[in-house]
């Protein structure tokens, strides 16, 4: 098995989904021009362009909520918060919208959408960017969370076709 | 709110007011995506949309050239206000001061309308031929409160004779008459019987069995129409892991 870094293991998971389906747009703060601010998405908008790998404005709530209503839609957007803390300003898009919106439609609304992005304490990045929240969002029906352990694991969950 | 029907195109009705802007942006953001000439139309009344959000939209649908939307303002719906506003007169227009483009409400019942449908157009035709985004503030006016709820639903959200005074000067059938019967005929009288015959069937035909009329549900039953793939039997249906027994 080839060793390689986590966050290589995303972008490879990234470049092989971009390729397979036409309605995955990756999204978020920095994602394309800056390739990430972990580097996680490098080299993807260059070889993608911009409609594949979209810059967004800086607010989760709102660009969040675009890619729920996008998913709404056929789309298969993998949106990126720059810290998991971010979730809560854009909780509301998270629990409600795409966690509910099956169980509000009676079934006829599906929500294929993937937001990712790290979550830690101990980086020296402060208290409100320190949060592990993906915990508080297991409780929640219609959210499924995954907080994978290896690069290995990174990869394959960004792939699975029937989580 | 409460509508869910996505095969006409009814996207949602969405609990937490103001949380569905970003999911009428995110529909236009589809559309634009796949090539479809569309418009997304997404309603919201002013209080819900002061905070955040409604500032940020028009950034995002700037930056992406996506959307079309339309506002739809409710005066003075917060309990408590005194109604300032009234058909003919117009608070301050804070949010015209954020990129919005048009405002429609003022001057006469037959000009309302007439400036509500040339609005719209001209919004859903911006839509289709450049892919931006547009913002319509509405001057409309509620009876009662949002629900049986709210203090004062009834009997103090307003007076009853400020509602009787407006259902009297401004109520919206014969607005929608003197509209239609126009020099610029928007109905024949006919088309207008026809839609007044069926709106009053709507109202008084039940949408759907009571609750008392209906079976109790079993218990194997509380998953149905929750999840679609299994439901209908697809691939996921078929492979996926929904429940924790699977």
């Amino acid at each position: 098995m080839a060793l390689i870094e986590y966050r290589e293991a995303l972008n490879q998971a990234f470049a092989e989904e971009i390729e397979r389906d036409p309605n995955v747009v990756l999204m978020g703060e920095e994602v394309a021009q800056y390739d990430g601010a972990y580097k996680v998405t490098r080299g993807l908008w260059k070889k993608y362009g911009d409609k594949r790998v979209v810059d967004t404005p800086i607010s989760e709530a709102a660009f969040i909520g675009m890619g729920v209503g996008a998913s709404m839609l056929g789309l298969r957007p993998v949106m990126e918060l720059m810290f998991w803390s971010f979730a809560t300003v854009t909780y509301d898009q998270i629990v409600n919208n795409a966690g509910q919106v099956r169980y509000m439609s009676g079934g006829l609304i599906n929500c294929p959408i993937v937001i990712r992005g790290p979550a830690n304490g101990g980086t020296g990045v402060g208290a409100t960017h320190s949060h592990t929240p993906e915990n508080w969002l297991a409780a929640i029906p219609g959210l499924k969370v995954v907080s994978a352990a290896t690069a290995y694991d990174a990869k394959g969950l960004h792939e699975d076709r029937h989580p | 709110m409460h509508y869910f029907a996505p095969d006409k195109n009814y996207w949602g009705g969405h609990g937490i007011v103001g949380g569905q802007t970003p999911l009428g942006l995110g529909l236009a953001y589809g559309l634009k995506y796949k090539g479809l000439k569309g418009a997304a139309l997404c309603f919201l009344g002013r209080r819900r949309g002061e905070p955040g959000l409604l500032l940020r939209e028009p950034q995002h649908g700037g930056a992406f050239r996506a959307s079309c939307r339309l506002r739809h303002r409710e005066q003075q719906i917060l309990d408590g206000h005194q109604p300032r506003a009234f058909v003919g007169r117009r608070p301050v227009p804070r949010a015209a001061r954020r990129g919005v483009l048009h405002r429609v409400g003022s001057g006469q019942r037959r000009g309302r309308l007439r400036g509500a449908r040339r609005r719209r157009k001209q919004a859903i035709e911006r839509a289709h031929n450049e892919s931006k985004p547009t913002v319509i503030e509405f001057d409309t006016y509620r009876y009662y409160g949002h629900s049986v709820a709210d203090a004062k639903h009834k009997g103090g959200y307003r007076q009853e004779e400020e509602i009787e005074q407006l259902q009297e000067a401004a109520r919206p059938d014969p607005a929608l008459q003197e509209a239609a019967w126009s020099p610029k005929k928007v109905l024949s009288e006919e088309q207008y019987e026809a839609i007044d015959a069926e709106a009053q069937g709507r109202g008084t035909t039940p949408p759907r069995t009571s609750p008392q009329d209906s079976p109790i549900p079993t218990v194997e039953s509380i998953f149905e129409d929750v999840y679609f793939e299994v439901d209908r039997q697809t691939e996921a249906g078929r492979t996926g892991r929904f429940f924790f027994n699977d």
